[in-house]
Formats: C-alpha cells, sequence, structure tokens
C-alpha cells in the first residue's frame, strides 16, 4: 500500500494525527512505510537486528520530528532520508566504516547483468556481505541516486573518494554476481 | 573505467535500482511495541518540560496574586493601621496606662455602684464619703491617664443610675474642672431631692481637664476613648427616670442638658487636643497632619511609562571549528581529506560571524502601575514589550541539499548563513557548500512580552530633583524571533510564538537601574537612568544540543520613564 494512492486530504489527516500524539494514526503511518523502510535499513546495517535498531530510532525521529515536515516532497522520500542518515549515524557510532581490502582482489568487469534471476535476498545477502563503507557508497550512489559529490559531502569525503570506493564495491559485486552464476551454469551442467 | 567514475549509471546500478529500491522486508512484530515504549518516553519528557514551564508560570501567578493582595489589604487597612501604630506607639511610651485605663472602665460600673448604693445607708453625710471614696478609687487608678478616671465616673453613673433607684434620693455628681490627673479629681456634688421619694437617680459625671502633659502622653487613647465617653453621657441622659424629668424642676433638667452640652463639647475639644498631639508628635501642625493623612492615602498609587532604548548582546558565539564539528559526524572524522572550499569558507564564515556580530538598536517598553509600600519606596508591576535585535555583517552563505532517490533530481534547501546551522544538527540535510558571496547584513530579532515587578527607592535631592534606585525581574514571553537578511540568496526565518524553533519561548530576566528624576508638578514626574537587563538562561531553549556555545544575553540601556501621581491635587 502507499500513500500516493492516497488522496492529500488523507495524508494530511495522517500527519496531522501523528503531530497531534495520536497513537492509532502512528501506527497507521508505521503499517504504510515500515515494510519499505525495513529493506532500506537491511541495506545500511550488516545484520537484521542492527536494521530493526535503526528503524526503531528512525521513526522516533519521524513522529517526534513530523511537525517540521515542509511537504515540499514526499512523506516516503522524508522517512527515508531520517532512515538513510539514521543508518550513517549508527555505523558511525558502532565505528563500522573502517576500511576493506577486498577491492585488492578484484579487477573491473563487464557491466552485463542480469539482476532477474536472483531474488531479493540474494540481493541483499551480497550487498550487506559488503565492507560497511563499500555498502554505504553503494546504496547512496546505486540505490538511493546520489551523485558523488554529494555522497563526498555527506560522509565528510572528497568526491574522488567516493568514486573509487564505490567502483571497488561495484567491481566486488560483479565478481560475486560472476561466481554466482558461474556455479549456477557448472551445478547445471553436473546434473 | 566503471560508470561510477564516468558518472554515468551503467546496467548494473538501473538493475540494482529497480529491484532493490521498491524493495520490502518485514520487520519483526514487536517493532513497533518497542517504538511505543520510546514514544511514551520522549512524550513523558516533553510533558515533564512543559510541566516546569506551567509551575514557573504558576508561581509566577501565585506571586504576583500574592503581591495585590497584600497591597489591597494594606490599601483598605492603611488608616487603621495607622492608628492602632500610633496608639501602640502611646503604649510603650505610658507603660501599664492604658492597660489600665481599660481595666478602670471595665470595673467602674462596679465600683460606682457600691460607692453609690451605699447613699441611703449613709444618708446626707454619706454624699461627702462618696466621692472621696470615688475619688480615692479614681486617684489610685489615674495614676498615669487622668481621663480614665472621668470614664470610670462617667460609666459607673449610668449603672448608677439604674441600681439606685430605690435610694430616694438622687444624687448628681457634676465636677468642676480639674487642674490635672495628679490632682485628682476634684467633684462637686448637688444632691437633689427626687419628686419621688421612692425614686432616686445618681448620674455621676466627672470631667477633668487635663494638662499638656497628661494629654501628651495618652492622647491617642483619648482620643480612641472619646466614642464611648460621649456614648456613656448619652445613655446617662436617657437613663434619668421619666419622672425626673417630668418634673417642675426646670434647673434639673437644664443641669442634665448643659451635662450633654458639656459632655459634646468637651469630647469635642478633647479630639482636638488628641489630633494637637499627633501632631506634636509627628513634628507637623495639625492641619499639615490631616492634609499628609489624607495625601498618604491618596498618593499611594501611580502609573508610569518607560522606553528604555538599549545594547543588546546575545551572547551566541560560534563552535571552535565549525567544519571540525560538522566531521565529527562524518565518515572521514580527522581523516585528510576534510580541509576543502567548503571546509575553509565554513571556517572564515566562522570567524566573520564571531568578528562582525555587532548589537543594533534595542529598545523596551513598559507600563507600569506603583504603589507606594513606604514613603520612599514603591512597588512597580505593569506589562511591556522588549524587541533585541543584533546584526551580523557576512559575505558567506551555505547552501544545503537533498536528492530525491531515482531521479538524481537536486532539491536546494533555502540558502541559509552560519547562524542557523549553528544552533541545532538537520539530519535531513545530505549535503552542504559555503560559498562567498557580496557582503550582506544579517539582522536577529527577538520580540517579548514582558511582566516586570520589583521595587524602587526615591532619595530627595532637592525641592524638585530626586533620585532612584530600582531592581526588579520579570518573566519574558517570546513572541517573535526573526532572522533576516538584506539578500535575495538567503531566506529570511521567522518563529512565531506557536512555531516550533530552538530559541526559548519564556525566560526570566533581572534588571537593576538607578538614575534621577525631576518632579515636573505634584502629578507628574520624569526619571531617566541607565539599566542593565540580564537574561537568566540563554536564547536557545536547548543549548546543550547546539553547536555553538550560548551565554545568557544582556542588554544595556537607558531608562526614561514618565509617571503621573493618582489622586494627588494639582
Amino acid at each position: 500500500m502507499n500513500l500516493f494512492t492516497k488522496s492529500k486530504s488523507e495524508e494530511d489527516k495522517l500527519i496531522e494525527g501523528c503531530i497531534a500524539g495520536k497513537r492509532d494514526m502512528q501506527r497507521l503511518l508505521y503499517d504504510l512505510y515500515s515494510k519499505k523502510m525495513m529493506a532500506v535499513c537491511l541495506r545500511y546495517a550488516p545484520t537484521n537486528f542492527e536494521a530493526e535498531d535503526i528503524m526503531q530510532e528512525a521513526f522516533v525521529k519521524v513522529f517526534t520530528n513530523l511537525q517540521n515536515f515542509k511537504k515540499d516532497c514526499p512523506l516516503e522520500f522524508w522517512i527515508r532520508k531520517i532512515m538513510v542518515n539514521t543508518a550513517l549515524k549508527h555505523l558511525r557510532s558502532k565505528q563500522l566504516l573502517t576500511v576493506s581490502h577486498e577491492a585488492e582482489e578484484v579487477t573491473n568487469l563487464s557491466d552485463t547483468a542480469n539482476l532477474s534471476e536472483y531474488s531479493l535476498d540474494e540481493l541483499m545477502s551480497m550487498i550487506q556481505s559488503l565492507a560497511p563503507r563499500y555498502r554505504m557508497v553503494f546504496n547512496l550512489y546505486a540505490i538511493e541516486g546520489y551523485n558523488h559529490k554529494e555522497i563526498g559531502e555527506m560522509l565528510g569525503i572528497s568526491e574522488g573518494t567516493s568514486k573509487s570506493q564505490y567502483s571497488r564495491a561495484r567491481a566486488i559485486l560483479q565478481g560475486m554476481l560472476t561466481r554466482q552464476e558461474k556455479n549456477y551454469n557448472e551445478h547445471v551442467i553436473s546434473n | 573505467m566503471s560508470s561510477a567514475t564516468n558518472e554515468k549509471r551503467g546496467h548494473l546500478e538501473d538493475e540494482f535500482q529497480r529491484r532493490m529500491h521498491d524493495a520490502e522486508a518485514s520487520p519483526s512484530p514487536d517493532l513497533w511495541a518497542r517504538i511505543d515504549h520510546d514514544l511514551t518516553i520522549q512524550e513523558s519528557k516533553h510533558y515533564k518540560g512543559r510541566m516546569v514551564l506551567y509551575r514557573q508560570l504558576a508561581a509566577a501567578c501565585f506571586v504576583l496574586f500574592m503581591l495585590a493582595g497584600a497591597l489591597l489589604t494594606y490599601n483598605y487597612n492603611s488608616k487603621q493601621s495607622i492608628d492602632a501604630g500610633i496608639a501602640a506607639m502611646q503604649l510603650k511610651t505610658e507603660p501599664g496606662g492604658a492597660t489600665e485605663d481599660i481595666a478602670t472602665v471595665e470595673d467602674a460600673p462596679a465600683n460606682a455602684f457600691n460607692s453609690v448604693s451605699g447613699l441611703p445607708k449613709q444618708g446626707q453625710n454619706s454624699a461627702t464619703a462618696i466621692p472621696e471614696k470615688t475619688n480615692e478609687h479614681v486617684v489610685e487608678k489615674a495614676a498615669h491617664a487622668s481621663e480614665s478616671i472621668n470614664q470610670t465616673a462617667i460609666a459607673g453613673a449610668n449603672n448608677s443610675v439604674s441600681k439606685s433607684i430605690n435610694a430616694g434620693a438622687v444624687t448628681n455628681y457634676t465636677s468642676s474642672p480639674g487642674v490635672g490627673a495628679n490632682a485628682g479629681a476634684d467633684y462637686s456634688i448637688n444632691r437633689v431631692a427626687a419628686s419621688e421619694p421612692t425614686a432616686a437617680a445618681v448620674s455621676l459625671s466627672s470631667f477633668s481637664k487635663s494638662d499638656g502633659a497628661s494629654l501628651g502622653t495618652s492622647s491617642s487613647s483619648l482620643f480612641e476613648m472619646g466614642r464611648p465617653y460621649f456614648q456613656t453621657a448619652r445613655q446617662a441622659i436617657t437613663s434619668v427616670p421619666a419622672a425626673y424629668l417630668n418634673s417642675a424642676d426646670q434647673g434639673r433638667a437644664r443641669s442634665l442638658v448643659e451635662l450633654s452640652k458639656t459632655a459634646v463639647s468637651d469630647y469635642l475639644d478633647k479630639q482636638t487636643k488628641a489630633e494637637e498631639v499627633v501632631a506634636i508628635t509627628l513634628n507637623t501642625t495639625p492641619s499639615e497632619s490631616k492634609n499628609e493623612e489624607e495625601a498618604a492615602k491618596d498618593n499611594r498609587w501611580s502609573v508610569g511609562v518607560g522606553y528604555a532604548p538599549s545594547y543588546f548582546n546575545q551572547n551566541i558565539q560560534m563552535p571552535g571549528q565549525m567544519m571540525g564539528t560538522v566531521s565529527r559526524f562524518s565518515l572521514l572524522a580527522g581523516g585528510p581529506n576534510k580541509t576543502d572550499q567548503t571546509s575553509d569558507n565554513m571556517n572564515e564564515a566562522r570567524d566573520e560571524f564571531e568578528a562582525n556580530t555587532d548589537p543594533a538598536f534595542s529598545y523596551a517598553a513598559e507600563v507600569k502601575a506603583g504603589f507606594k509600600l513606604f514613603k520612599k519606596i514603591k512597588l512597580l508591576a505593569g506589562v511591556g514589550f522588549t524587541q533585541n535585535t543584533a546584526r551580523t555583517k557576512s559575505s558567506y552563505i551555505i547552501n544545503q541539499f537533498v536528492y530525491k532517490p531515482g531521479t538524481e533530481e537536486r532539491v536546494a534547501m533555502p540558502g541559509t548563513t552560519v547562524f542557523l546551522p549553528s544552533l541545532n544538527n538537520n539530519f535531513t540535510t545530505d549535503s552542504l557548500s559555503v560559498n562567498k558571496t557580496d557582503d550582506f547584513t544579517v539582522n536577529y530579532r527577538y520580540r517579548h512580552i514582558t511582566l516586570p515587578v520589583g521595587l524602587q527607592y526615591d532619595g530627595n535631592i532637592g525641592k524638585d530633583w530626586f533620585w532612584y534606585a530600582a531592581g526588579g525581574v520579570a518573566a519574558n514571553f517570546l513572541i517573535e524571533t526573526t532572522v533576516m537578511a538584506s539578500t535575495n540568496e538567503v531566506k529570511d526565518v521567522s518563529y512565531g510564538h506557536n512555531d516550533d524553533s530552538p530559541f526559548r519561548k519564556m525566560q526570566f530576566s533581572g534588571n537593576v537601574s538607578a538614575g534621577f528624576g525631576k518632579r515636573i508638578s505634584n502629578l507628574v514626574s520624569v526619571t531617566a537612568g541607565p539599566e542593565f537587563r540580564g537574561y537568566l538562561n540563554s536564547l536557545l531553549a536547548e543549548p546543550d544540543k547546539a553547536l555553538a556555545p550560548q551565554g545568557n544575553p544582556y542588554t544595556i540601556g537607558i531608562n526614561m520613564s514618565v509617571n503621573y501621581n493618582l489622586g494627588m491635587n494639582k
């Protein structure tokens, strides 16, 4: 269910109810966005438990700061931004954003990939297996849609560093996909 | 080369975004319960914060209410308090006098009755014995106050008339003016034969004029005792049997009329003398004393209008390293890439704010009611309005951005300066950049409604000139905060009273001032002098959460006021 399918007035009523502290309205908002936001948190967090911690903290921020929502962007986008920033803060506090050496093991591979053959859980596992910093840059660039200049400003790194880290993350994922495909083909041939 | 390096999205990115952007995953069922618990805790904290505010408001209202009630009570009871105070003062200067006077008045009926009731038994000769006995009693009791003797005699007479109705003779005790308490009362006794032998009325009154010394020590008591004195004389007249009044002896009736006239005139005379003594005590003439008493009663209230242009220091500083503080939340804290152009500009903007923030024209306007607690101390309370302003000459603009997912649409937040971001953390901002532009001015304006209460002490310098010193506290309610820039690139920000703003909604302040005043007339006076007003809290509601260190703001200005005394003659 998506709020975009709901009328504007209903969304306004929902927001007003949440600002007024009505718990049933807050629960409704949570039910509307919890699944999507859980997927967002899972992409940034290494485990399900930490993803739920991030989501819990982020939703509390959503409800306590909803009066600051200016309606100049979709509510889902605003909530997603809070999820992402909370995830960044969470990972910083956990000291998880350390440089990995995985990038040394891979090289640029072809840009051909067909992800339709992979389940969502498989794709999520691939992303979660990335080192935290690579995972962060990959999520921000490939999925959230930021460019490297903005990612650099967000994370306090240079644009070049962001590009470099993304390149390594991308190569790691391509390597995973290639290995998975190779294993799959070998399995099919052996059978 | 990857697509990332070329700033172009490749097939892999599109595939991941298509599959992952709108992906869904189910959280654990108990997650909402945890969020609900956290929200409850947050609301509890918020509720406690509001309760603190309400408690402060309730305390302020209670204090104001009690002050107003005390003032009203004091005002309505002022005359009685003055009289009681003077009486108490006289009691202290006359040890045991008044107490004994009262005791004498209470004991007098019995004494007089006893003495008069003995008349029939003692016959004619007893008439002389009675006043002597009474005189002894009076002299004994009136060692300190001669008027108590009179009270004793008069009160006793009233009682004696009713009690000695069967005495067979009417004994009228009238006194000739005595020489004073020390000399005792000089009684002349007129024994009048009753027209009805079985009825007798004894009217005893003794009026002795006291000397000045005696009045000087018991004048207030006399003043207060005048009323029962007069009433007793009237009762004495009405208590006379009708048979006696109907008798043909006009001389006896005239004697009673004269008696009452004497009582009235003597009462008035004593009242005048009492006023004279009060006037002597206060070192004024009787007429002046009366005028001052009326003036003190009428002149207690005043109203005033004040205006105070001032210098305002908002006392908001910048963090030591603005960009360093931002980087504290970044991934590369302390890393080699943090000193880029934005970082340099941010630090320059911070330095510029520190160096170029100056006070601007600020003012306070108040309407106050004054109530004189004492001759020179006045309680002031009222309502006012303050507008405090500061100004920064700046040349740096901070732009913040957010990006819509999937579309790469860059949404720019309204431009701002280094001031507002230093007050809080915009966790929804994706990025920021600091750019240098032409010089522009940023004004910070804080408007408060104030409820001041304080004390003012006045001291005379000359006939028309006086000095004053005042101090007090005020509750200040923030009604508007505005940050205005002279360039269109920076958006003006305004917070109303009900808006969610980082600034404190209500704060207390203390103020002290001193200066000189001039009485233009009996009604109007003007004052002027320096005033310091210090706020007891910082401007921010949660200064601990702000990047910038917060101090308590203050103002220094000149207070000018016009006061109008109520109830005085021109």
